[in-house]
């Protein structure tokens, strides 16, 4: 390949400057620049279901919540991954999520960990189970645990949807002609029971999405939290969770210090 | 006639024809001030040029690749390199043990997915590239605005011009993303539920604190080495099945700097046998070279021409001299001066007009180079980049004023040989 007689001026030209340039540099060394001050290193983890894992949100990277509040909440030198996983149970966590979390030692961990209330359903074995996980992540008190409870889920489009009366252009009812919106919100509310009683255990701090959102729903607020059709929350309905865990998190962060 | 008494005669002589004298002088100092000033600035441009190519700057330096030597490994300056070869600490001392290296900076990459959370930028994937940042000046890394990341920090960054591409932008706006934030995520993966795997990122945060172009590897993201091996040793622990590779070369380049510009066909050779891909800019760099030399030789003709124009008007004020000073000539032969003194006499006024104006334009050749290097000085600042010193080299300082006195000495020969020849009672009758 031969090079056009131009080019290889220009070429040449530009090394010429660029050498007397950089020559130049030998009478003033450019001081070596201090770091700026990132904040302290801190190692945040996020365990979770599908909304850990960014489900309603069309950009995952940038408006899950966990990522929302990674940005907003931690100093610039905190390192962080994701574990969220849709359709997971917290027997299932403990292997797929806990175990690689505790590769990074974290220092902060917020764990969502809900689908058990329609995947087992089973909430004794949930409650032994998501104390293990809790305990085990908590590393004797090196990890500042925070744990967000389950949302009421009955403005839900994909819920309302399954109601005697939908609001107009909902989808066609997905979870089956069985399904009793009265019991879901008890199990919830069994759940939840379980959840604050395991943080409690554990020296975790509760995060009661719960009650953010019913308070959320008292404002008229909430049903902008929705994608349309689903049972996840959108962009506005994620930034909402993870202003709900701000609080807790910087507490986390100033007891460390 | 003694030597102190023909120095006596000429100093008296250029004294009374003093308007002539300064005319005189000043024709030399041009001429001189002129020459001097092309050789101080070529000589700057030179030694600074030379320094970098042939005292290991960053353009001596050698790339080497993670990969065998292909085909043509020697006969190009970038050949396109062979199968992919692991570089390590081994290679490392390996090719700092080897004749004519000066140093070796290995280059560590990691791939990256990027999220710049204040712009609509989709995520992309990229390559993070980390050197160790106390030995940037020896790489090839031009900061065009800002400047590098901190040594050892893993909070800021530098980016290049693809990075500004993505976002819209050129050098000349290029200032607009110092201080903005962007997130790299290091992939990871993981085994997940039912046999299958999950990419998790470990992601942080990094501050641009820079735009550089570098020839380092082609990559948008610069940051120390300590950032990159802390991405490089998440994503290296990655489940084998989940078909991510990662490559297994702990460094992606290594780049070494020769001890010499000719030194560098050599140890590129010597790099090669021991298997590895090389590059380097040696040809073009020669050339460059030559072009310099060509430079050189037009600004020092320049001077010359001056200076032999300076001689001329010498030669014509001696002559000049010699037809008004007959009658002075004759005189002094009828006194009993000899051919030869009167020779003196005039060599010598030739010698003081050369040396005084040869001085006299070395100064003024220095103030008018140091003028020329604020002005480049001031326009490297406004481009960010730091400026020119300008030195007086001793060979310009020593050759200009005994190189214009020399030239003048010769450019009085002629006259001064006229004036010895003329007879004394032609001399005095003329008068």
């Amino acid at each position: 390949m031969t090079t056009h007689p131009y080019l290889r001026w220009r070429a040449i030209s530009l090394l010429v400057l660029t050498s007397v340039a950089g020559a130049a540099c030998s009478g003033s060394t450019a001081s070596v620049p201090a770091a700026t001050n990132a904040g302290r290193k801190a190692v945040y983890v996020a365990i979770g279901n599908g909304e850990t894992a960014g489900n309603g949100v069309k950009n995952r990277i940038r408006d899950a919540w966990p990522q929302l509040l990674y940005r907003s909440a931690f100093p610039r030198a905190t390192v962080f991954a994701n574990f969220g996983q849709t359709n997971v149970t917290v027997e299932e966590a403990l292997t797929s999520q806990l175990q690689p979390a505790l590769t990074l030692e974290p220092t902060v961990a917020t764990v969502n960990l809900t689908e058990d209330t329609f995947l087992t359903r089973n909430v004794t074995n949930f409650e032994s189970r998501f104390s293990t996980l809790i305990r085990q992540l908590r590393r004797s008190g090196k990890t500042a645990v925070i744990i967000g409870n389950i949302p009421p889920g009955d403005r839900e489009p994909g819920i309302l949807a399954c109601s005697p009366n939908p609001p107009a252009g909902s989808k066609p009812c997905q979870l089956g002609s069985t399904f009793d919106p009265q019991a879901e919100s008890a199990r919830d509310a069994s759940f939840n029971a379980a959840i604050a009683r395991v943080a409690a255990a554990n020296g975790a701090t509760l995060v009661d999405l719960s009650a953010a959102f019913l308070a959320a729903r008292a404002r008229g607020e909430e049903d902008a939290f929705w994608v349309g059709n689903d049972f996840s929350p959108n962009e506005k309905g994620h930034a909402f969770i993870a202003r709900q865990f701000v609080p807790a998190v910087r507490a986390a962060l100033k007891s460390r210090r | 006639m003694s030597w102190k008494d023909a120095w006596l005669a000429a100093t008296r002589s250029l004294g009374r024809r003093a308007g002539r004298t300064a005319l005189t002088v000043l024709a030399v100092a041009l001429a001189a001030a002129l020459l001097s000033a092309l050789l101080i600035i070529s000589t700057s441009a030179r030694t600074r040029v030379l320094d970098q190519l042939a005292k290991g700057g960053p353009l001596a330096g050698i790339q080497v690749a993670a990969a065998a030597p292909g085909p043509a490994a020697l006969d190009t300056d970038s050949p396109s390199p062979g199968r992919a070869r692991d570089l390590d600490a081994t290679t490392l001392r390996q090719i700092r043990g080897l004749r004519g290296v000066r140093s070796v900076v290995p280059i560590e990459s990691n791939p990256v997915l990027v999220e710049v959370p204040a712009t609509t930028l989709d995520p992309f994937r990229e390559t993070l590239v980390g050197i160790d940042l106390r030995r940037v000046k020896t790489l090839p890394i031009t900061v065009i605005v800002g400047r590098t990341p901190a040594i050892g920090s893993r909070t800021e960054i530098a980016v290049t011009d693809g990075y500004l591409r993505r976002l819209g932008l050129d050098r000349k706006t290029a200032a607009k993303v110092i201080g903005t934030e962007v997130e790299l995520g290091a992939p990871r993966v993981f085994p997940s539920r039912n046999g299958r795997t999950d990419v998790r990122g470990r992601w942080t945060r990094a501050e641009i604190v820079g735009v550089v172009a570098q020839q380092v590897v082609s990559a948008q993201f610069l940051g120390s080495a300590e950032m990159v091996r802390d991405a490089r040793a998440w994503s290296a622990a990655s489940d084998p099945a989940g078909g991510f590779q990662l490559p297994s070369s702990r460094y992606a380049g290594v780049f070494v700097v020769a001890d010499g510009l000719d030194h560098v066909g050599a140890v590129r050779a010597r790099i090669t046998r021991l298997g590895y891909s090389t590059s380097a800019p040696e040809n073009l760099i020669e050339t460059v070279r030559r072009y310099l030399r060509v430079v050189e030789i037009v600004l020092a003709g320049i001077g010359i021409i001056a200076l032999a124009i300076a001689s001329l008007g010498i030669t014509n004020a001696l002559l000049a001299a010699i037809r008004e000073r007959r009658r002075e000539i004759g005189v002094l032969k009828a006194i009993g001066a000899r051919d030869r003194d009167v020779r003196r006499i005039f060599l010598l006024e030739a010698g003081m007009t050369g040396l005084v104006g040869g001085a006299l334009g070395t100064v003024i050749g220095y103030g008018i180079a140091r003028i020329l290097g604020a002005v480049v000085n001031q326009y490297l600042v406004e481009q960010g980049l730091p400026g020119v010193a300008i030195g007086l080299p001793l060979p310009v300082l020593v050759g200009g004023v005994l190189g214009a006195a020399a030239l003048a000495v010769i450019a009085g020969v002629v006259p001064a040989q006229r004036a010895a020849r003329l007879p004394a009672r032609q001399a005095m009758g003329d008068g």
